[in-house]
């Protein structure tokens, strides 16, 4: 089989439009020239070219065994950046539609003894497609979906058996917070060789994602369907701070495309580092005073608390002041 | 640049006092300099470089003369312990030669432990051997390992003893288990007497002591102090308190005070000394009638064995380039990497 090329772009025809729940519309995509379509894998997303100019990815939900057709689900959503928007308004049965070819940053680990799979509103999507894999090979897995209401849960007619047999759960919070689906609770626990995949709206990816802060490295899988939220104030956007060598006096710019080794080497400080990466620590530093922006995946918060790697690290403060 | 060097501007341990018999003439290898240390008839200590002025020849081969000067084995050049070579064989009666000269090191026994400054005289004032106040004190029973050559880098035995969390799987089943892993590590820096120090300390409750230690140290569940301070690059000490539940501090407290000395021969070998002090009343559990310092020096060379071999196979490790490689951190490294900092800025300040 050769691998799909995410760049190449062909035509699809839409075979059917079914509304799935409440302002959630299924599109069955056909090869236009009546062939089979490049194969994808459980977790994989298309590009769709809407007219206007918009593209968009969305999940295929279909299973991956099947050749003849693409599904997607797509939720309605007029506050957004307008592709859901035309998609419901615009298509209709029997339009042809420039998609490309399937791309997969989502996929099942081979290996894990379980999987678990956490769904969000429309992230439902890409997992489905997931337990049509893991159903034909007869894996471990659980899947809990949480939505608003009963009505805005799609494929219940698909979900509905599983669930009789206790590998789907449904929660339904109406809105209300407190009767969201405890995450901290199912994510406490991780039994050995589990893996966790999760995708859902923004609130509900930080919640997944702080929740399996302790899970072993290399067992949560997620995807985003929009930009991550704004994780606890961090600024993922370089601003540029100053450094204060206290040793000397001397302070020092550091500019939003540059670390702090890269200006204090330039200055003729000899700083050591190794994996210049933020995990092996080697420019473990002091600071006296101002609030860094840690960007390492090593220290914790009692150790963040008095030391910073300067390899990576940024400051949240104008002026950091490090003990070197 | 690596850590795994030398530094040569420290006090290194050459060994115990009681290593060191009067008049007798002992050979070492200190930081890259081959060394001549005896304790004159009046117990004074001296220490050469152990040159010869004359062709290099190791005077510690040489021989000490009955009015005390030292005589190269290979053309008899004599020198007194100053240093001065006061008679030449060869040349009975020419002057001497102003270079016909031995340099002195400095040298000072402190403590129980012969101290020796291998790099720059002019900066041995910058900094003093450490004390350790149990050699010497008669209310401690001290028994030591003698030399034992190791072949690593000794930062490397100085890594090891600040993360203990190797016990487990190292010392699985003597004096170890994963539960010791657990405990939480305070850390501290500081300076004294020059000597730049990381200490980690750890306090435990209701601990199970594994078979060695519960053997030395008679009981079964105990709360316990447990600290590792790298004094400077020559020494670090290690002190372990237990005692049952809610009784540190009485006399029910055993434990020991474990010095290990770590002296450079060069950038791939070291010679490691333990010396463990207990109080002299002190009965181990294993053996009622055995003091626990006698019991331990029966049982910790086992364990002593498990470090030596881990050492030697990270050194084995080191040697490779790195292409790519650095070493993860995890939190119990956090003494290592600032003892690695400490000493990646001893060894610049030297290089300038």
């Amino acid at each position: 089989m050769t691998p799909a090329n995410p760049k190449t772009l062909f035509k699809v025809r839409v075979h059917s439009i079914t509304d799935l729940a409440e302002d959630i519309r299924a599109f069955e995509l056909v090869d236009s020239k009546g062939g089979d379509l490049a194969a994808f894998t459980a977790g994989a997303h298309i590009d769709v070219h809407i007219d206007d100019g918009f593209v968009r990815q969305f999940s295929l939900c279909n299973s991956p065994r099947e050749r003849h057709r693409y599904e997607i689900a797509v939720l309605n959503e007029p506050g957004g950046r307008g592709g859901s928007l035309a998609l419901h308004e615009k298509v209709s049965e029997g339009d042809i539609l420039t998609v490309s070819e399937p791309r997969n940053h989502f996929r099942l680990v081979d290996d894990a003894d379980r999987h678990l799979l956490l769904a969000g509103g429309i992230g439902v999507t890409p997992i489905m497609s997931m337990m049509e894999t893991l159903e034909t090979i007869g894996a471990d897995y659980v899947m809990h979906y949480c939505t608003r209401t009963p009505l805005r849960t799609a494929f219940m007619d698909r979900l509905i058996p599983l669930a009789e047999r206790g590998k789907v759960f449904f929660y339904h919070d109406g809105g209300d917070p407190s009767r969201r689906l405890d995450i901290d609770a199912i994510l406490d626990n991780p039994a050995t060789g589990t893996h966790l995949y999760y995708c859902g709206p923004p609130g509900f990816m930080s919640a997944a994602a702080s929740a399996a802060d302790h899970w072993p490295e290399g067992t949560v899988h997620f995807e985003y369907f929009s930009p991550p939220e704004k994780d606890r104030d961090e600024s993922l956007e370089n601003k540029p701070f100053q450094v204060k060598v206290v040793s000397t006096g001397d302070v020092f710019d550091i500019p939003a495309d540059e670390t702090i080794i890269e200006v204090l080497r330039g200055a003729g400080l000899t700083i050591d580092t190794s994996c210049e990466d933020g995990y092996c620590a080697t420019c473990m530093t002091r600071y006296l005073e101002g609030e860094p922006e840690h960007r390492d995946s090593v220290l914790d918060d009692e150790d963040r608390a008095e030391f910073v790697l300067i390899c990576c690290a940024r400051s949240r403060t104008p002026l950091l002041v490090l003990d070197l | 640049m690596t850590p795994y060097k030398y530094i040569r501007n420290c006090w290194y341990v050459a060994g115990l006092s009681h290593e060191f018999e009067h008049r007798k003439l002992t050979g070492h290898r200190i930081a890259g300099k081959p060394i001549v240390i005896w304790r004159t008839e009046k117990g004074k200590f001296v220490a050469f470089d152990d040159r010869c002025a004359h062709k290099r020849f190791p005077l510690s081969q040489g021989r000490l003369m009955d009015d005390g000067t030292l005589e190269c084995a290979y053309h008899g050049l004599r020198y007194n312990d100053k240093g001065r070579c006061v008679a030449i064989p060869s040349q009975p009666d020419s002057p001497i030669p102003k270079r016909a000269q031995i340099t002195p090191l400095p040298i000072i026994e402190q403590d129980g432990l012969v101290w020796i400054w291998a790099g720059d005289k002019d900066k041995s004032k910058s900094s003093k051997p450490p004390r350790i106040p149990e050699i010497l004190d008669d209310e401690w029973e001290t028994i030591d390992s003698g030399p034992m050559h190791v072949p690593s880098n000794y930062l490397l035995l100085i890594e090891n003893l600040l993360d203990i969390t190797h016990f487990y799987p190292l010392h699985d089943g003597n004096i170890g288990d994963v539960d010791n892993s657990y405990i939480p590590i305070e850390y501290e820096e500081g300076e004294i007497d020059g000597n730049k120090y990381v200490k980690t300390t750890r306090k435990v409750e209701d601990y199970k002591q594994p078979p060695f230690l519960k053997d030395w140290f008679v009981y079964d569940i105990i709360d316990r102090h447990h600290t590792h301070c790298m004094m400077s690059p020559g020494l670090t000490r290690v002190v372990m308190r237990v005692a049952p539940p809610g009784e540190l501090g009485t006399d029910k407290e055993r434990g020991y005070v474990l010095l290990h000395t770590h002296t450079p021969i060069d950038d791939s070998n070291h010679i490691w000394r333990w010396c463990v002090n207990c109080k002299k009343d002190h009965m181990s559990g294993g053996d009622p009638k055995v003091s626990v310092a006698k019991r331990i020096v029966t049982m910790f060379p086992d364990v002593v064995e498990e470090d030596r071999w881990a050492l030697e196979k990270q050194q084995e490790m080191i040697e490779f380039p790195d292409e790519g490689y650095s070493e993860l951190f995890l939190k119990p490294d956090k003494a290592l990497r600032r003892v690695r900092q400490i000493f990646l800025q001893m060894l610049r300040e030297e290089q300038t």
